[in-house]
């Protein structure tokens, strides 16, 4: 579901060292509903968030296993670190001046994104900005006489649905180093994020099934 | 003899019977120079070169295109993204790119046969352009490795040059008018 190339962070190891301050989430583990096991990622010494709760999985991601967790001492942690954050959705919009340039960046990109895996969707080409000015001719007087110019920006729009944080940081990185010049970029990630701890499910909203 | 000016045509003839008479007090048959004015004509002269009656003016391919021909027959000499649309730091772009201009051409006197290209990619300045064979490879080198120096002091950023080398400067040019 989530296409990660390399850099795959899949540390969810619970630990039971006493020294690691992160055990936020196992002693709040026994609140949960019996059934659901529940392995909490450690980072070192901090841990990011608790578990999210199972009625709120519509807005955040699925951050714990059905596994029995792993109690290790020497338990390897592949990332000392953050989290690796999910983006349901990457949006990237191109601006120059010139379609053919465009075009052939499109091209590289899906070419790149295809080779590593990253579905590119919604490849949409906005109307063009015309930015007109009308100036006198001359220097002095003489205003029946005038000059027009005109800029135009073209756009091109696309998304890169459901990426992980290191798939998008090293197919961006990659991207915008090739990116020829004349031709600006503007990345918006969507971010899926569990929910504070102080949010919790009011009484009256029922239980998911 | 005729001489053409920006706001309109002024010609100076010997005699005519169609012109305002200067002289008006003067005797009829006596020599009077009269003047002859049109409305302001206002003619695009901009990126526009004379011909020469025997055709020896040389022209290279960017100037035998007029700037009407840009982005059909021409590309811009300064690539950024400035003037794309919420593009920022525009003005201090162009002072920059003019600065460049002076430097490289006053650096690399008389040995640049084309326009100084200045692109802009991330951080980057790239400076391209066509130079004559005139000097011993060395004192290019220093000369490519001073300019890269001194422009990236000044304007804070890695400045690459990417110059290519004719060995004759007829190689440059496109038609002779």
């Amino acid at each position: 579901m989530w296409s990660s190339a390399g850099g795959i962070r899949t540390a969810l190891v619970l630990s039971v060292r006493n020294g690691v301050t992160g055990l936020r989430g196992v002693s709040q583990a026994a609140s949960w509903p019996a059934g659901e096991r529940l392995a909490v990622q450690t980072c070192g010494a901090r841990l990011t968030q608790p578990p999210p709760s199972p009625l709120y999985t519509a807005y955040t991601t699925r951050l714990f296993h059905k596994t029995v967790p792993v109690c290790s001492e020497s338990a390897v942690v592949e990332d000392e670190g953050e989290r690796d954050r999910l983006y349901s959705l990457v949006e990237v919009e191109c601006r120059g001046h010139e379609t053919a340039v465009l075009r052939s960046y499109l091209t590289f990109l899906s070419t790149a994104a295809a080779h590593l895996g990253i579905k590119v969707k919604d490849v949409k080409w906005p109307k063009k900005h015309l930015q007109r000015w009308t100036l006198l001719k001359a220097v002095h007087v003489q205003k029946k006489h005038r000059v027009q110019y005109e800029t135009r920006t073209h756009f091109l729009t696309l998304g890169l649905p459901h990426l992980t944080q290191s798939t998008a940081d090293t197919f961006l990185e990659y991207i915008q180093r090739n990116l020829p010049e004349g031709i600006s970029m503007k990345v918006t990630k969507h971010e899926l994020q569990t929910l504070p701890p102080h949010v919790k499910p009011s009484s009256h909203v029922s239980p998911q099934q | 003899m005729s001489a053409v000016l920006r706001e309109g045509r002024v010609i100076l003839f010997g005699r005519s019977c169609f012109s305002q008479n200067v002289a008006n007090f003067l005797m009829p048959g006596s020599s009077v120079r009269n003047l002859s004015t049109t409305a302001a004509v206002q003619k695009v002269q901009s990126g526009r070169y004379k011909v020469t009656r025997d055709r020896s003016r040389p022209l290279t391919y960017e100037m035998a295109n007029q700037p009407c021909q840009i982005a059909h027959r021409k590309s811009w000499n300064s690539w950024n993204t400035t003037t794309l649309y919420e593009g920022l730091r525009e003005p201090e772009t162009v002072m920059d790119d003019v600065f460049i201009r002076k430097f490289m051409t006053g650096t690399w006197h008389n040995l640049f046969v084309s326009e100084v290209i200045i692109k802009r990619q991330h951080n980057m300045i790239r400076i391209a352009g066509i130079v004559q064979q005139k000097l011993a490879a060395r004192k290019m080198y220093f000369l490519i490795g001073y300019c890269e120096e001194l422009l990236s002091y000044w304007l804070k950023c890695p400045v690459k040059l990417e110059l290519q080398i004719v060995s004759d400067k007829k190689d440059v040019i496109y038609k002779y008018i």
